[in-house]
């Protein structure tokens, strides 16, 4: 009988301290909703392949730190114990382990104290990447490296549809202050805009850190969503006669245009915008890599392995900034329906913009080109493509809408770094 | 260091949320059009700079080859065209070939061949067919 007992004892003392208990308990029931929500988008990314090379892991991690106790985002801490018990004081006593191992401190009252440190979780340590903007350039230095700015070189007018679709951002940002938000978070939630992760992610980290879990999602999300948002706004924006315009072939390239155009591109934006130098320094450097062909090893390790273990480690860590005390206000369906706005904005801007050149070129330039100008590259672009063969199945814009792409990702750079200039 | 443009007194700025947002949304949607159409003008000179020197250098390698090759070659190598003056013989072989090829070796003859223009988007068939096969995945 004492056996039985003994054994309903330890099951208890576990039960009690398991996570499972939490859950049922005061405010346990939020962490229940963002498990479920871990799970829907787990589900997005698996079953309905929605940007699944991201959202899956932000799914996951987000799915860990809601997971009651399982301390996988805890702050390392140093806990004052005393060395010797000392009558009348709440402090802990330290172990024989804990005063062998940490040096003990005589304090003015007299008593002698131990500093037990106490180690963060595994992804509080890996955030750091994130919190000191790390990881968002290492991302654009893969992006560089697999990314072809042929089409821009070719047509070097695509630059203003990438400037043109950053408009969103701005637009959005003016949204934001005018529904409360302080100018810093303003910035951050405005810059979904640029409809560019690895920006959003670096953008927010600066600005306004503990709003990185749900700006992340809504970025992630949307991008996801390129080909169900853009294409209604496409269709709005033009005509059939403009959607159906038949753009020339591109010029050919040279290879040392190429190689000069990253190392042009760094020279103007860093000097003109020091603050945009990480990101669009990063970006030209992959690209250097790739066009130079003398690197192909380091091109290739860019493009491949340090892209994947970059994305594995920001994809968890940003979904682990998703707590449920953060995650779950009414400022989180804020920020999701002004990140939906400025995405909308941007593909319009872009539009009208394409529009404009239509205009000035006598039609030569197809309108839908403009809506690749946010970057989310090479969906934006894809789209593009798919909804011009809609009016004509043998138009082919795709390449003429990397052209815009391409730009909008070192428009979308620019704009961060004008944002975080002045915010700051 | 040299100042050129007085700094935002930033806590000024953020109290009056009409200045906020005019300063913010003029001064980034000029920032991120001036640096784009910089770099536009940088990269037409560029590339006109460019093509005048690519256009330079070209012909001297195109007169290269003419003095190395013998001039008789060619006209030796040439095949024997058909009565039309049009096809050369190996090259309708080959169409027969590639026909048959399809339908497990039958025998074909070749009895017309002409130029058909097929006016998808400026492109041959092959072009298009080519640039079909590329773009299907998106």
């Amino acid at each position: 009988m004492e056996i039985l007992s003994s054994i309903w004892a330890s099951i208890l003392s576990i039960l009690n301290e398991s996570g499972l208990l939490f859950l049922f308990e005061g405010e346990g029931w939020k962490n229940a909703i963002m498990i479920a929500v871990a799970c829907f988008l787990l589900y997005l990314a698996i079953g309905k392949q929605f940007e699944p090379l991201l959202l899956l892991p932000i799914a996951f991690g987000m799915l860990l730190v809601n997971l009651p106790l399982s301390g996988v985002m805890d702050v390392p801490l140093t806990e004052l114990k005393l060395a010797a018990p000392v009558s009348g004081s709440d402090l802990a006593v330290a172990s024989a382990t804990e005063l062998a191992k940490y040096g003990q401190i005589v304090m003015p009252d007299g008593n002698t104290y131990v500093e037990v440190a106490h180690s963060g979780g595994l992804l509080y340590y890996l955030y750091l990447g994130v919190k000191l903007g790390i990881y968002p350039p290492l991302i654009f230095l893969g992006i560089g490296a697999m990314s072809d700015f042929g089409p821009l070189l070719a047509n070097p007018k695509s630059f203003i549809l990438g400037a043109a679709a950053q408009i969103g951002i701005f637009a959005t940002f003016c949204g934001a202050i005018l529904l409360g938000f302080p100018a810093k978070v303003a910035g951050a939630i405005a810059i979904i805009g640029g409809a560019d992760g690895p920006t959003a992610i670096y953008v927010t980290s600066k600005l306004a850190a503990e709003y990185l879990g749900p700006i992340a999602v809504a970025a992630y999300s949307y991008m996801a969503l390129v080909p169900i948002i853009q294409p209604p706004i496409m269709r709005a924006l033009t005509t059939k006669k403009e959607r159906a315009v038949v753009m020339t072939q591109l010029r050919k390239v040279s290879k040392t245009e190429k190689i000069m155009f990253p190392i042009i591109v760094t020279i103007v934006v860093a000097l003109l915008l020091p603050s945009a130098a990480p990101l669009v320094g990063m970006l030209m450097l992959g690209n250097l890599m790739r066009e130079s062909g003398v690197v192909k090893r380091i091109s290739d390790a860019a493009q491949n392995e340090l892209m994947n273990i970059v994305t594995i480690f920001l994809g968890v860590t940003v979904g682990a900034t998703a707590r449920a005390e953060v995650f779950l206000k009414t400022e989180t369906l804020m920020i999701v329906g002004l990140g939906l706005a400025a995405f909308c904005l941007g593909t319009a801007f872009g539009v009208i913009f394409g529009k404009l050149m239509y205009l000035f070129t006598g039609g030569k330039v197809n309108p839908l080109i403009g809506s690749a100008g946010v970057s989310a590259v090479p969906m934006a672009a894809r789209v593009s493509q798919k909804v011009g063969q809609e009016t004509d199945p043998n138009n082919y814009l795709l390449m003429h809408a990397l052209g815009p792409n391409v730009a909008g990702v070192i428009g979308s750079a620019v704009a961060a770094g004008v944002l975080l200039a002045v915010l700051k | 260091m040299l100042t050129v443009f007085t700094p935002f007194v930033q806590s000024e700025l953020f109290d009056d949320k009409g200045m906020l947002m005019a300063v913010i949304t003029v001064s980034g949607i000029v920032i991120v059009f001036a640096i784009l159409v910089l770099l536009i003008f940088i990269f037409y000179a560029y590339g006109a700079i460019f093509r005048i020197f690519t256009q330079g250098s070209e012909p001297k390698k195109a007169e290269a080859p003419k003095q190395s090759v013998p001039v008789q070659a060619p006209v030796a190598a040439t095949p024997q065209p058909l009565s039309d003056g049009e096809i050369p013989g190996e090259i309708i072989a080959v169409i027969a070939a590639a026909i048959a090829s399809l339908d497990d070796g039958k025998t074909y003859r070749v009895k017309k061949v002409s130029r058909a223009r097929t006016p998808v988007a400026g492109r041959t068939a092959w072009a298009a067919s080519g640039l079909f096969e590329n773009t299907r995945p998106f």
